[in-house]
């Protein structure tokens, strides 16, 4: 927190090169959140210019109530929300497919040396694009990105119980479409 | 032995997740690998010219602020300038002439003096209002 601090007076300080520093430091973060949720690279690449428009505008607002990265993170969220709200696309599944999934893992099949690596991660990365783009941006949020729990609430405003539910959905959706894919490999 | 689906994935979820902070192997294998695969599965990268490209858009809106401000502030400052001769004016010419000026006693070195700092202080103003470049950059 204190390097934060550090960071967001020497931006306000006008010290050369600080909102660079900035940049650099949550860049990815950005661009992990937003191009989870929206996919389309020209519209993240947009969006996350954006984002750091907002950061450098509201920077003299930040209360250090919560992590910067936090505060960061919940300015790209939200305009990748209101992007795809435009769109008319869900954040969310209105049904519950995750508990669906549940029932479509078999308990048999060996996933851990069914795939090579790079075949694996080939089938993670489709399998995230059916993700709706909450999930898959929490799971990029907390496997990735390496935030808690608590730190993804925040980003994305939702209670730390609905993350933890997702992520759970998240996971096993993930493990459903590999067991399928497994089984039709074999 | 839990048959609940739910219980049984979330208890595999949790002890991969477990394991996998730890560094052992574990039973929990499958979770663990779709955790790394949630790691390095391919996802679009970050253009390379992205920061710069950032910095110089912050950079021109603060450009387009300036700019803004260059216009505005001479303008009104011309506006009330203006306004206030047409509204004062009349009354004001209407007393001056009322009023006998003693030129001769008036504190010339002083006013001299004053004027100079007021134009020293504007150019050195002018000086480094041009220089300023954002902080940023």
């Amino acid at each position: 927190m204190n390097s934060d601090r550090e960071r967001v007076e020497a931006v306000l300080g006008q010290r050369p090169g600080a909102f660079a520093r900035l940049l650099q430091d949550h860049q990815r973060m950005v661009w992990h959140i937003i191009v989870r949720m929206v996919r389309n690279p020209a519209d993240a690449d947009e969006l996350a210019q954006e984002t750091f428009l907002q950061v450098h505008r509201k920077l003299p607002q930040f209360r250090f109530e919560s992590a910067l990265s936090t505060w960061i993170g919940q300015i790209a969220f939200s305009l990748a929300a209101r992007f795809l709200q435009r769109k008319r696309i869900p954040l969310q599944d209105s049904n519950e497919e995750g508990e669906d999934a549940l029932a479509q893992i078999g308990d048999e099949r060996d996933l851990a040396s069914g795939f090579a690596d790079a075949e694996l991660f080939q089938h993670v990365a489709a399998a995230m694009e059916k993700l709706p783009p909450i999930q898959r941006t929490l799971l990029t949020l907390f496997h990735l990105e390496e935030q808690t729990v608590e730190a993804a609430a925040e980003i994305t405003g939702l209670p730390v119980g609905t993350v933890k539910s997702y992520l759970f959905r998240a996971r096993a959706r993930l493990r459903a479409a590999l067991d399928v894919k497994l089984g039709v490999a074999a | 032995m839990n048959t609940d689906p739910h219980d049984r994935e979330s208890q595999w979820q949790q002890q991969a997740l477990g394991a996998a902070m730890d560094g052992e192997s574990s039973a929990t294998a499958v979770y663990r690998r779709i955790y790394a695969g949630v790691r390095w599965a391919p996802l679009p990268a970050l253009a390379p010219d992205f920061a710069s490209r950032t910095l110089a858009r912050i950079g021109v809106i603060e450009e387009d602020v300036g700019a803004v401000e260059r216009r505005i502030v001479p303008m009104l400052f011309a506006t009330l300038g203006v306004g206030g001769g047409i509204t004062a004016g009349p009354q004001l010419l209407g007393a001056l002439g009322q009023v006998a000026f003693d030129f001769a006693g008036l504190p010339w070195l002083q006013a001299a003096a004053a004027v100079t700092a007021i134009a020293v202080a504007a150019t050195i103003d002018r000086m480094f209002s041009r220089r300023r470049v954002p902080a940023h950059r």
